[in-house]
């Protein structure tokens, strides 16, 4: 994604994506004109990601879809029109996805995911998968992970959806709003008014793959403490994948009443399967769960999408002055030890990862309107991330000098001036004091 | 049209739909998002209301509205575009100002819900009040940047709009703008001052000249300055204008006068100077950048920071342009600032780099003054598509009754350390009962000095502190009826103080807006001190008063045009998101300290 990063914007784009270069910079704007994307799924979650993308300027969007168009469609596809019922629909959305924004490339793909080879997918930077059977989504994901391409998936099902991103490892700049108090001028009667300062920092971020997040093992003791103060989203999304799986099509609203007791009855199933507190999935989140609601596909539309911006435009300033590149380096490090300081307070960090809303959720009796913007699951990449480095201290040790190594590169790397030397120094001495317990550290902060 | 397809729904929900009248107030970039989201669910009525009209800037997220509806209306265009998602729905588009007679308190009567997409506080009030007084509910939406909000306003139930005083916008002293600028900021609200001073609306509080009256500045004001400059000391007793009309608008006698003269004026003030770097006059001949102009700039001039000779140039092409302009219109009238005015930039983009020059104050790029000028708060589309998602599931759970669980909604920038993306409050907000406007007995105090307050200027109190539209007031007690929003009736007086009418310390006005259906008793506070006018809240929260230099040029700006969108500020929102306090999140420290931190540790660990 750096072919014409050099390419200044024109006049026309600069005057397009005004009110969006005032929030990302310009050279953002540039990266994302970089990023080639794959759409796949055209149902209404597909057309809000679409028309989100389209509209932030990347250079090509490619919607996937061998379906037809449905009269459910209707109901939240704005892309479609409404005349064209049984064509395919990612043809039919053609014209008014090229209409959204005449200087993104936009094609259409009518061949399935099962059609195409690995190759396909690997010709883009970064994939959206909706509608999808699990099977599919993780050899999409696996596909990408292989060429370290970017992946994000999600659905909705009535009121309710999910999102799930696959970063990879991911380097990002995060602007971070600061208070401080500041002197004003002779002028000011104010004296000591605080201000808000923003500096950016650099962050990364180790992502899982989804078949890992979506075998995670409930039954471990350190888990089921949190499932009693969880939200059930998650599970809610694993019945409606497993409905998916299972009738090869999505709940029908035409048969709401009949379907509502198929779904209950996968319910009791996987609470016993893994052995979930009675009554923790309660009947109400199944019943909402039909078509696509429009609202509901804004919402997951616009998560989905803003991190496909986010992911492409990632990548931290370089032509940042040193002083404030030293101070940032090191506060991400710090930063990187508060999470993993908590992480080990309290372990079960994961589920709060894997179902961020959960907390205030189960801290008053749960409405179902609330769910509706609550149970966009969103897989805390950090905290997942977190996980992962946990995982890798306990299974491959410590020991490992290339493991060793790559930290030392990584320290030259992202450190300037004599922090670099004193973070390298420290690794070093630990080394030679065989202080295992300060490798750990290091290890943590730095590499998996 | 009932929603499309039986069983998305319950019976309850798709009937209360099928049933529903709905108000979108703004088609900008929530507003067509909104619009879509109801359209596309079936929702049967729909009226969108919008007074402003399509620019380049709006396409990267108004997606209903392409590059060949550029200068068209978006509430007209915004309607069509939606139509084509379901042609079985009815949609009303109006454009025009939600701030009109035409949609009186029986109008908003009418709706399920008002659904609120705009950008601006003066609507945004307005609005608020016709719900109130409609006993409509309102959803009220904004974002900024990455960041937005969804908030229920019900009569009675929530708090109002109002019920929390708003954050002024940030203000400059008139002597920090006139005499001693210290930022870029200083420099572009004198810029635009300028503007006015000679082709926009004549504004006494806008003077750009050195301000004698400066306390800092006592004794010596100006007591060496000109004496012998008999060509600029007779400046200073016409008006700007008169004087740039005389001279034809010459772009170098006016920077003569402007960045020379008033220049040399002010470093006779020497006062000003003891404790700050003085300022250093510059002359047309010997611009610095002159001897560069050859060197080729890539990329878009608009990032690029133009040097002083630059600066010079454009200052006296769009002197040019702006002076045609106005020669073109007819008398008596004026030229109102717009950021996306190209001459009208390019004079305050040149003038601010100039006298920041002078000031030693680092210049800007085209492309950020505007920003700061323009108060452009960033838009996207993801952004403003949650939110109008959002937004139209509340109104859903509205309509199924289900009021406990609309609870507002914060969209975070990043998910916090919970991982929450989206933070909602845990229970509705209670009303403010000291709210000066949903109160039952709304109170609130006008702190001035009635020997020197006008009636027109408590005219201006009510509308701009209270913001009125049409302010009538009664002596309480007495029915006497001191200002009325008929024209003539009231108007002899416009010019006498408040003491000359017969309103003294204490006296308690009823003042009554006819259209917002809205009457607040206002308690008269005589201050000596007070050079115009302030509010003062039962919860004594001070509140904004009128005459400083503001740098938003929002409802305070030359010409404010209330109405679902301005041209002039385009954003969709005009929210306070408090960033980093709304969760309890731990507070970052300075980077300094972290160091510090970082350092302990490796020490430590070694
Ligand atoms: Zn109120």
């Amino acid at each position: 994604m750096v072919e014409n990063n050099d390419v200044e914007l024109s006049e026309a784009e600069a005057e397009q994506y005004d009110r969006q270069i005032r929030l990302w910079g310009l050279e953002s704007q540039k990266r994302l004109r970089a990023s080639k994307v794959l759409i796949i799924g055209m149902s209404g979650l597909g057309a809000e990601i679409a028309k989100n993308i389209i509209l932030s300027g990347v250079k090509s969007v490619c919607l996937l879809d061998s379906e037809k168009l449905k009269e459910t469609d209707l109901y939240s596809q704005f892309l479609a029109p409404p005349d064209k019922i049984g064509e395919n629909r990612t043809e039919t959305s053609l014209q008014r996805a090229r209409a959204l924004n005449p200087m993104v490339d936009v094609t259409a793909e009518t061949k399935g995911v099962d059609n195409l080879p690995d190759s396909y997918f690997a010709a883009f930077d970064i994939i959206c998968a909706t509608g999808l059977k699990q099977e599919q989504l993780e050899r999409v994901n696996n596909i990408c992970r292989d060429n370290n391409k970017k992946f994000l998936c999600g659905d909705v099902w009535g009121t309710f959806g999910y999102m799930f991103a696959d970063l990879i490892d991911h380097e990002y700049s995060e602007e971070i709003v600061q208070h401080k108090a500041v002197k004003r001028g002779p002028d000011d009667n104010e004296a000591n008014a605080r201000e808000t300062v923003s500096i950016t920092v650099k962050r990364r971020a180790i992502y899982v793959p989804l078949q890992n997040a979506l075998s995670v093992d409930w039954t471990k003791p350190e888990l089921r403490s949190r499932l009693r103060r969880g939200d059930p989203s998650y599970f809610v999304m694993k019945i409606l994948s497993r409905f998916r799986d299972e009738y090869n099509r999505n709940p029908d609203p035409a048969q709401r009443k009949t379907e509502t007791e198929i779904l209950l009855r996968m319910r009791d199933e996987l609470v016993k399967e893994l052995s979930l507190p009675a009554g923790f999935i309660k009947d109400a989140l199944l019943t909402d769960v039909f078509g696509i609601v429009s609202g509901a596909a804004a919402v997951v539309g616009g998560v989905i999408a803003q991190e496909v911006v986010k992911a492409s435009i990632a990548r931290f300033p370089e032509a940042e002055d040193k002083l404030r590149m030293e101070m940032n380096v090191v506060s991400e490090v710090s930063d990187t030890r508060y999470r993993l300081a908590a992480e080990t307070a309290e372990k079960a960090q994961l589920l709060t990862a894997l179902l961020p809303a959960a907390q205030d959720a189960a801290s008053y009796d749960l409405k179902e309107m609330l769910q509706r913007y609550k149970d966009v699951i969103l897989l805390n990449e950090e905290l997942l991330a977190g996980c992962h480095v946990r995982r890798a201290t306990q299974e491959q040790t410590l020991t490992s000098l290339k493991n060793l190594h790559t930290i030392l590169q990584q320290a030259a790397r992202l450190r300037v001036g004599k922090y670099s030397k004193m973070v390298v120094n420290a690794c070093r001495k630990a080394v030679s004091d065989n202080n295992t317990e300060a490798l750990v550290k290091i290890l943590q902060a730095g590499d998996t | 049209m009932v929603a499309r397809v039986a069983g998305v729904f319950d019976e309850k929900l798709t009937e209360a739909i099928a049933n529903s009248k709905i108000l979108v107030v703004g088609a900008g970039g929530i507003g067509c998002e909104i619009l879509k989201n109801l359209v596309l669910t079936g929702f049967p009525q729909i009226e969108i209301i919008d007074l402003d009209t399509i620019d380049v800037s709006n396409l990267n997220r108004q997606f209903l509205f392409h590059k060949e509806h550029v200068g068209k209306s978006k509430a007209q265009v915004a309607k069509d575009s939606a139509l084509s998602f379901n042609p079985n729905v009815n949609i009303v588009a109006h454009h025009d100002s939600v701030i009109s007679n035409d949609y009186g308190v029986s109008y908003f009567k009418q709706f399920n819900i008002v659904l609120n997409a705009l950008d601006n506080r003066v609507a945004r009030n307005h609005v608020n009040r016709m719900c109130l007084a409609a006993n409509v509910p309102l959803i009220e939406t904004g974002t900024a940047g990455y960041a937005g909000q969804v908030e229920l306003i019900k009569k009675g139930v929530t708090q109002c709009y109002e019920c929390q005083p708003k954050a002024p916008q940030k203000s400059f002293p008139g002597c920090t703008i006139r005499n001693t600028p210290s930022e870029p900021i200083h420099c572009i609200v004198w810029a635009k001052h300028l503007f006015n001073q000679l082709f926009g609306e004549e504004d006494p509080d806008q003077d750009v000249s050195p301000d004698t009256a400066d306390p800092e500045a006592a004794g010596d004001a100006g007591s060496t300055a000109l004496t012998s400059e008999t060509s600029s000391g007779n400046v200073e007793r016409k008006s700007t204008r008169a004087w740039a009309a005389e001279t034809n608008y010459d772009p170098e006698k006016l920077f003569a006068k402007l960045f020379g003269d008033d220049i040399r004026y002010l470093l006779s003030m020497e006062n000003l100077w003891k404790k700050r770097r003085p300022p250093t006059p510059l002359s047309w001949d010997s611009l610095p950048g002159k001897d560069n102009i050859e060197i080729q700039h890539s990329g878009l001039p608009d990032q690029r920071v133009w040097s002083v000779y630059e600066c010079a140039q454009v200052f006296a092409a769009s002197c040019k342009a702006l002076q045609t302009d106005l020669k073109s219109r007819p008398e008596g009238d004026h030229l109102v600032w717009d950021k996306d005015e190209k001459s009208a930039m390019d004079f305050v983009t040149a003038c601010a780099n100039i006298r920041s020059h002078i000031f030693n104050i680092p210049l800007k790029s085209r492309f950020e003054i505007k920003s700061m000028a323009g108060n452009i708060i960033p838009a996207i589309a993801t952004a403003n598509a949650i939110v109008a998602g959002l937004a139209v599931l509340r109104a859903q759970a509205l309509l199924k009754g289900e009021i406990e669980a609309c609870t507002s909604v914060y969209l975070r920038p990043k998910v916090n350390h919970r991982g929450q993306l989206f933070v909602p409050e845990k229970t509705l907000t209670p009303p403010n009962p000291k709210c000066y406007v949903c109160s039952p007995k709304p109170e609130v105090a006008l702190a001035c000095n009635l020997k020197h307050l006008t009636l027109k200027d408590l005219n201006t109190a009510f509308k701009e502190g209270l913001n009125m539209q049409a302010p009538d007031a009664t002596v309480e007690g007495k029915g006497l009826v001191v200002l009325s929003s008929e024209p003539g009736e009231t108007d002899h007086n416009n010019e006498k103080t408040l003491e000359e009418i017969g309103l003294n310390d204490g006296c308690a006005l009823l003042v009554d807006d006819f259209l917002q259906n809205y009457e607040v008793r206002v308690r008269l506070q005589q201050e000596d001190e007070e050079k115009t006018w302030r509010l003062v809240t039962d919860a004594d929260s001070p509140m904004l008063g009128p005459k400083e230099e503001k740098t938003a040029n929002g409802s305070s700006g030359s010409e404010p045009k209330p109405g679902p969108s301005r041209s002039k500020e385009d954003s969709d929102s005009d929210m306070e998101i408090i960033e980093e306090d709304d969760d309890g999140e731990p507070k970052p420290k300075p980077p300094k300290r972290r160091r510090t931190e970082m350092t302990d540790e490796v020490v430590e660990l070694c």
